[in-house]
């Protein structure tokens, strides 16, 4: 017996020691992070929690529940990253993997902490958690604590953002944040409102000790914020400065703010500090969650209809029903998928109230940059914003015997806009703004509600045709043409434009199209044969008048120093590159230098590999594939923007 | 008549010593009578003819009371009695509120207002069936959250132990410690009685005890034991009182006792010593001079020296003065787990680290052999002069001897009733706690894995408790702004599964002292410990009369 005793006694001790060993001994999983391996100029989708609890509830998910929804996010291909790829992918200095993943977790609470920890090593993801930094002074063990967060950095997995820092409080003198948000309304006590400066000055000192305080328990700036309740000073209710205040200090002290909403993609062009995010629901099962997030990746596919509510995401009060769209006054429906369009035709039957106002957006990255085309009772406007300021691009007053329905067609090419009312011409050609570049398409009740009882939308074709004339392309093919590539010049001539060619210049530019002057013969120039030439180019076009149309020129094969010299005289430059030789410029290059085009002309599995190199420093956008003949029109070389080739 | 808490119990004095008795002890009561001093109501007839009568207990037990009602007709010979037994007048099993139950009239003298009650139902009897049952039942279902909590607990620490190693370690350390402790009491068994009894040498050292030695005495010689196996040698180390008097009047009474006075004080030790010289027993019981042995103490300390690898046996020790005051009420918890949870434990290694002085019985031959080690004694170049249990202790297991634990043998002992006296003596007790840990340290390791494990636990934890306390009821609070509410619900589970204990062996309202220790230990005897091992050299005695 006594053998047996000591037999299980030395048993127990042995699997302490065990237990010991592997708990102290065992590494900390690290998350799966491989830069090196991304490719993706696509966008990042961006997921918020607002807690961890014991059980699940429509708010809270449990820590099953979490982990069903991460591993099931795992499993379908998303990965996360950091902050600082988000950032380096906005400034396309840098890709992100195929199904790029943020996930942040609000408030600073130390539960979500440590029952997300466990999930994240088990899954490989990696998280953000952003405090309000005035709670880590607050009594209890409910918020994170100076020291947490110390731990918190330590951890690969974590990384801590700013929730400003008294902005979730409410104001002085109101009873909640829901009377008086920190960071939207100035104070009034005793009668006496805040002063502007004193607004302003309040809002900047807010986020900068926010930044200061997390700076100090983690060691390193914060680079992400996350707006308290969802908005930076843009809601109706907000004092008029609020936006512009927030704007000054979230751009000052921090890389990424995120705004709420109900979209959890952002593509590439998205305002760094507005960018949306989904908070999941606790109870959402994984299939619901991979459902939402597959409905706003990026599509190509046209919106042939009105579709169903997964088409759509509404903001505010908005649903279909009776085979019509419906939005009441303020709210807004965004076609999903639609984040990363350039080229556009979209068009819409709005049925506004009579004292409504009904827009269609497009290019909409945020409420700093958008078009969009207003009909009212007074008339028709065409208006585009750009950060602060809005422009009127074109108002058409209403005719007397204008219909309650106004069916509205909106093109926009380049950047050119083209505009339809009740399939009358209103506005052709309207000048757009090079910053309102790509966004997505929606509709808005401004005032009154909204019925929309037809829409359609798709993405333009956006070939470049390597043909001296657009004239070569049939007509009925014109309007998949985004650019022509004609070839003006050779190495060894003088420069010099026929009419022919400037008269095609002109007409391609009312046409919305591109026109990029092709150089060939100038690879293997040296630079003072390369300054010469690019100097000679550079006065025929001006010669001309032509250079403001001409700001990009095409050069055959890499043709540095023809490269450079172009640059000096203020054009963009597209390279033409064999397979090869753009396989070879892949490997070599950090980073490409901003603008710059690479067409890879040739098809192939080399041409494949090229791609890939590329893809690591280029954006999509501004990378080129040969199409295979006659993709166009017989005879005609044709080239397809890469990120114009994403179907869903 | 007073109605106040008394100390503990009085019984009633026997009426036949030993010297009268027959030899087994067959003609004495078989119930233990208390004396008391409380009121009582009596209740005789029906309906409308009911009549009540004031009246004072005089003595209790649990068949029945000796009464005094001056207004009870003399012809009544079935009354109700109802009285509430006042703290301290009856073991404390039995203080369980207020009794109501028919008695006959057993005896009553003409013209005398005592009267003998013998009770319908005996108490005993009456509370196994309810009160004693009610809390066995709700000791069981504390003790069941408690584990339950606390395992919940510890899975958390478990689960999150990567968040804060330090601290998680250190709760499951403790939490695991302790739990192993009832865990391994669990296995604990009881002893089989011997056959033959062996002879007995009781050795009693006295210093100024000639309030209590008397008492001693008396229940040493009135032991349940054969009196020609028993010697009693009682040894005075120069009391300055009426000691010395007070013992050799109890040799008047029991001729067989022998009083053994040292011409100068000596220690302790050396009184010990001086009385094991004139023992003549195979066995040698160490009892303390205010210790009381319950009649089969004896008997049944002897039991396990059935194993031949037995070389000393502690028993175990509650305490006497229960009823005296909060200190004393909580030392009775405290005292009850340190012996029956505790020494158990241990026992079930064959390990026990320390026996205890109110009794411990060794082998004669194994006594003498450690016994020059153990009398010159020294410990950072002074002589030790306290710590003669748990150095004696060290003696045996160092030498590969089985030490063991007999929780039938059973003493009660008088406590500290003042603060100041209570933490002079354990200041003492710590600081030959960590002396002796220390030497025991360099061996335990030979031991019994899991004991070797539990005992180098038992001796860490207790010494990082006090940096343990003051981060988490000064540190957290002050700088993290953390509530140390989880450390202090923690600090409240583990007493309540040593309270739920006491509760199921002694089914006494006391047990929830146990709780009130808990705290007590945390918020003033906790940092007692640096200062202990910071002046563990020091070997005044310090709480001597």
């Amino acid at each position: 017996m006594k053998k047996y005793s000591l037999f299980a006694q030395w048993f127990v001790l042995a699997a302490l020691a065990a237990f010991v060993a592997y708990v102290l001994m065992r590494p900390t999983p690290l998350p799966d992070y491989a830069p090196a391996t991304w490719r993706s100029w696509n966008g990042v989708t961006v997921l918020s929690y607002a807690g961890i609890a014991r059980t699940d509830s429509p708010v809270y998910p449990s820590v099953k529940r979490l982990e069903a929804q991460l591993s099931a996010l795992r499993d379908a291909g998303y990965r996360t990253v950091r902050p600082e790829d988000v950032r380096a992918f906005l400034d396309e200095r840098a890709p992100l993997p195929d199904k790029a993943l943020l996930l942040i977790f609000e408030g600073g609470r130390k539960e979500a902490f440590i029952r997300a920890t466990p999930v994240l090593q088990r899954t490989g993801f990696t998280a953000v958690i952003t405090v309000p930094t005035s709670v880590m002074r607050q009594w209890g063990s409910f918020y994170l604590k100076r020291a947490d967060v110390r731990r918190v950095v330590r951890l690969p997995q974590w990384q801590v953002g700013s929730m400003g820092h008294q902005a979730i409080e409410p104001l002085p003198g109101t009873a909640s944040s829901e009377q008086g948000r920190f960071l939207a309304q100035r104070i009034r006590l005793d009668g006496k409102v805040e002063s502007a400066d004193a607004f302003r000055n309040r809002i900047l000192q807010d986020y900068a000790r926010s930044a200061s305080v997390l700076e100090d328990a983690a060691g390193k700036p914060p680079l992400l914020y996350l707006y308290p309740f969802a908005e930076a000073g843009q809601s109706p209710d907000s004092d008029p400065l609020a936006e512009a205040a927030n704007r000054d200090a979230v751009t000052r002290h921090f890389s990424l703010a995120f705004i709420g909403g109900s979209n959890a993609f952002n593509g590439p062009g998205s305002d760094p500090w507005s960018m949306t995010r989904l908070r999941v629901p606790g109870d959402w099962t994984p299939a619901q969650l991979l459902a939402e997030l597959a409905s706003s990746q990026p599509r190509s596919r046209p919106q042939a209809a009105l579709g169903n509510a997964q088409d759509w995401v509404f903001e505010r009060e908005g649903g279909l029903r009776d085979a019509a769209l419906h939005l009441s006054a303020g709210a807004a429906a965004w076609l999903r998928g639609s984040d990363a369009w350039t080229d556009i035709e979209v068009s819409a039957e709005l049925q506004p109230d009579a004292k409504g106002c009904a827009a269609l957006y497009a290019r909409y990255t945020s409420v700093r940059s958008w078009l969009r085309v207003t009909c009212d009772a007074e008339g028709l406007r065409v208006q585009e914003r750009l950060g602060t300021r809005l422009y009127t691009l074109c108002r058409r007053p209403a005719a007397d015997d204008a219909q309650s329905i106004r069916r509205i067609r909106l093109r926009i090419r380049n950047n050119r806009a083209w505009v339809w009312l009740n399939d009358k011409p209103v506005a052709e050609n309207l000048p757009i703004s090079p910053a309102t570049r790509r966004g997505r398409v929606g509709l808005g009740s401004e005032q009154g509600d909204l019925r929309v009882s037809a829409f359609t939308a798709r993405p333009l074709p956006s070939r470049w045709v390597l043909a001296n004339s657009i004239r070569l392309v049939p007509d009925a093919d014109r309007e998949q043409v985004q650019a022509i590539l004609p070839n003006w010049f050779r190495a060894g001539e003088t420069p010099s434009l026929a009419q022919t060619a400037q008269q095609d210049l002109l007409q391609t530019a009312v046409a919305g199209i591109h026109t990029v002057p092709l150089l060939t013969g100038g690879a293997a120039l040296d630079a003072e044969a390369a300054r010469a030439w690019a100097g000679a180019i550079d006065a025929e076009l001006t010669r001309a008048d032509l250079k403001m149309l001409t700001p990009a020129l095409a050069v055959e094969g890499p043709a540095l120093p023809l490269a450079a010299e172009l640059r000096n005289r203020n054009f963009r430059v597209t390279h033409l590159l064999t397979p090869a030789q753009a396989l070879e410029w892949g490997r070599s290059i950090a980073q490409a230098t901003p603008d710059e085009v690479i067409v890879v002309n040739g098809l192939g599995a080399e041409a494949d590999r090229a791609l890939a190199w590329l893809l690591r420093v280029i954006p999509a956008n501004r990378l080129a594939l040969r199409e295979a003949d006659g993709a166009l029109a017989p005879d005609i070389s044709t080239l397809r923007r890469l990120d114009s080739m994403t179907d869903r | 008549m007073k109605n106040e808490t008394q100390s503990y119990p009085e019984p009633a004095p026997e009426r036949r010593l030993r010297s009268r008795s027959r030899p087994n002890y067959s003609d004495r009561r078989a119930v233990e009578r208390y004396l008391a001093d409380f009121p009582a109501r009596i209740f005789v007839g029906q309906g409308k003819d009911a009549r009540e009568y004031a009246a004072t207990v005089h003595d209790i037990s649990s068949g029945g009371l000796l009464i005094e009602a001056p207004g009870v007709p003399p012809e009544e010979t079935r009354i109700r009695v109802q009285f509430r037994i006042p703290e301290g007048v009856m073991p404390e099993a039995f203080i369980q509120g207020v009794v109501s139950t028919n008695a006959a009239v057993l005896h009553r003298e003409a013209g005398q207002p005592l009267m003998g009650l013998a009770f319908e139902e005996d108490l005993g009897v009456r509370y196994q069936r309810t009160a004693w049952s009610y809390l066995r039942w709700l000791a069981a279902a504390v003790l069941f959250v408690a584990a339950s909590l606390i395992m919940v607990i510890k899975y958390e620490n478990l689960y999150y132990f990567w968040f804060d190693v330090p601290v998680f370690l250190y709760s499951l350390l403790v939490g695991g410690y302790l739990l192993s402790r009832f865990i391994f009491a669990a296995f604990y068994g009881d002893s089989k009685p011997l056959a033959v009894l062996p002879t007995i040498s009781v050795i009693v050292p006295v210093r100024n005890e000639e309030e209590n030695v008397t008492r001693t005495l008396r229940q040493l010689m009135e032991a349940d034991y054969p009196r020609e196996r028993l010697q009693v040698i009682a040894v005075d180390d120069c009391s300055t009182d009426r000691s010395l008097a007070v013992m050799q009047a109890s040799q008047k009474i029991y001729p067989e006792l022998v009083v053994l006075g040292l011409e100068k004080n000596a220690g302790k030790r050396h009184a010990l010593a001086a009385g094991v010289g004139l023992a003549n027993g195979e066995v040698i019981v160490f009892i303390d001079s205010d210790s009381f042995l319950q009649p089969d103490a004896l008997r049944q300390l002897v039991n396990r020296f059935a194993d031949p690898q037995v070389a000393a046996i502690t028993g175990h020790c509650d305490v006497e003065n229960v009823w005296t005051n909060l200190l004393t009420r909580m030392q009775t918890v405290r005292y009850f787990v340190a012996f029956r949870v505790m020494k158990a434990a241990e026992s079930v290694f064959d390990s026990v680290s320390c026996l205890s002085g109110p009794i411990a019985a060794y082998r004669r031959e194994v006594l003498q052999e450690i016994m020059p080690e153990w009398l010159s004694q020294m410990f950072m170049g002074r002589p030790a002069t306290f710590g003669d249990d748990r150095s004696l202790t060290n003696s045996l297991l160092r030498r590969g001897y089985k030490v063991v634990y007999e929780s039938k043998a059973r003493v009660t002992t008088l406590v500290p009733e003042d603060h100041g006296t209570f933490l002079r003596q354990q200041l003492r007790w710590k600081r030959s706690w960590f002396r002796e840990s220390l030497i025991a340290s360099t061996f335990m390791w030979r031991k019994q894995p899991l004991m070797a494990l539990s005992f180098y636990l038992g001796f860490f934890l207790p010494l990082i408790g006090p940096a343990i306390v003051l981060r988490a009821l000064i540190y957290v609070p002050l700088v993290q702004r953390t509530s140390p509410l989880m450390y202090i619900v923690g600090i409240t589970l583990m007493s309540a599964l040593m309270s739920s204990t006491y509760l199921l062996y002694k089914r006494s309202r006391l047990w929830f002292y146990g709780t009130v220790f808990c705290f007590y230990y945390m918020f003033v005897l906790v940092w007692q410990t640096p200062w202990a091992v910071l002046t563990s050299w020091r070997n005044e005695w310090a709480t001597r009369s």
